[in-house]
Formats: C-alpha cells, structure tokens, sequence
C-alpha cells in the first residue's frame, strides 16, 4: 500500500493538530484495534517531540517528512529531518527508575525513548548525508 | 493551558482546561501548579478526566508538580486510556494516588483511600 505523506515544520504548538490528524486516519481506517491506535499515538508523539527538541535544538524547528504505512501487520512510521545526528549515530535506549526512589530524586523526563522502545521495538535509524532517518513500526 | 483551580469539601481540585498536555503545555502546568498551591495544607486532586492525551513532557510536568509538595501527596482522577497507559508503561502510576474520576476522589475520606 502506498504510505501517506505529512510534510510538517517541527514547532511544538502545531504538532498536536497534526498528530490527532493522523491518528483520526489511522482510526478512521477501521484496521487497527484502539490499542494499536494509542500505541501508535504515544509513538507519533515522541518521535515528533525528539527530533524538534534534539535534532533541531527545540528553537525554531525545521522541516519533518512523516510517511505512514498502514499495512495488515502493523503501522509503520518513516521520519526524514535534516538536523543534528543523533549523538553517538544511535538511538538512546533509557531505562526506568528504581520504584523505590525518593520522590525528590524522581526523573522529570527521559520516559520518550523509553516509551518508543516499548511500543515500537526496534527503532532503527541511518544518517544518510545531513538526513536523519527513523523507522518505527506499531503493532 | 491554564490550571484551574476550586475547593471542593476543603479538597483542592486542579483541572487543566486542554485535552493534550503535550511540549507546548507543560511548562504552564509546572508554573500554575506551584502558583495554585502555595500554602496550601489540605489534599490537592489533579483532575485529568477531559485530558485524551499526555507525553513525556506532560509526564515530567506532573511529576515535576509532585516533587513540589515535597513529602505530600499529589492525588490524580479520571485518567483516560492513553493518559492511565503512559503512566503505567512507567511506572509513575506507583508514584501518584489514582482515582478512578473525580467524584470517587472527592469521596474518598483521605488520600490513602485511593
């Protein structure tokens, strides 16, 4: 099946509209159960998030080429941007706190990758030229 | 984004007025929370019952509002299900009083009722 196509500039305040946009589509298309579709939501959502605050530097953004897959074994999310590489030229895989820590000392982020990680396993990415390039599939 | 805020029955009831706390909405939360319960000594219910949606940066902000009260308890009511998913995949629903809506935390004679 031919992916559909979003073309956005990354700005934190015009990403939600895009990302209900394209989770109305995914639900609309009546192939995926609600679970798929959250999981696919909360993946949409990171990933968007990452590249405007790290590729980009979380200023003025830049441009985001989203292809979406929708195929009978699961959706499957392409992004293109052309920022910074990822540190390393691999994708972070964070872990979870210890349940038992002080809530002084509790993590205010770094739940992104870890959510990516568990909803969408095995991300990949290449660096190709200045382009960054993510795959994701949700199942 | 804004907080709004109402005492109910001597219980601080918090409700964010948006359906996404998302990047573009967390830093309000963070600064509104603390705003709205300075001094306050009674219980405090975030009530997320419209809220469809929460990110990690919306994650971090609730958690951020918790470690304000220091060692007091930040009671949250009527997590929709992408909102009661993400905090389960980390394991902050350990960490928070969570109520099924409002009215069963209002209800509740204390917050370790929950």
């Amino acid at each position: 099946m031919d992916p559909q196509i979003y073309q956005c500039r990354a700005g934190i305040d015009c990403f939600g509209a895009t990302i209900e946009g394209i989770v109305a589509q995914i639900a609309d298309s009546g192939r995926y159960s609600a679970q798929t579709s959250e999981n696919a939501h909360v993946v949409l959502a990171e990933v968007l998030n990452n590249i405007f605050e790290h590729s980009y530097g979380g200023e003025t953004g830049g441009h985001i080429q989203l292809s979406l897959f929708l195929e009978d074994d699961g959706i499957y999310i392409e992004t293109l941007d052309f920022g910074l590489p990822m540190p390393g030229l691999a994708i972070p895989s964070p872990t979870l706190p210890d349940p038992g820590i002080r809530t002084e000392d509790l993590p205010e982020g770094g739940f992104g990758w870890y959510l990516i990680h568990t909803l969408a396993p095995s991300p990949q990415y290449l660096r190709r030229g200045n382009t960054n390039i993510l795959r994701f599939t949700v199942k | 984004m804004n907080l709004q805020s109402r005492t109910e029955d001597g219980i601080l009831v918090l409700t964010p007025d948006t359906t996404r706390i998302d990047a573009s909405s967390a830093v309000y939360l963070k600064d509104q929370f603390r705003a709205s319960t300075e001094g306050v000594s009674g219980r405090i219910v975030m009530d997320l019952g419209d809220v469809n949606f929460v990110d990690s940066s919306g994650l971090g902000a609730i958690v951020s509002a918790l470690k304000v009260l220091k060692d007091r308890k930040l009671e949250l009511a009527g997590l929709t299900p992408v909102v009661a998913k993400v905090f389960k995949l980390t394991c902050m629903d350990q960490v928070f009083i969570i109520h099924n809506d409002i009215d069963s935390a209002l209800l509740a004679k204390d917050a370790d009722a929950a």
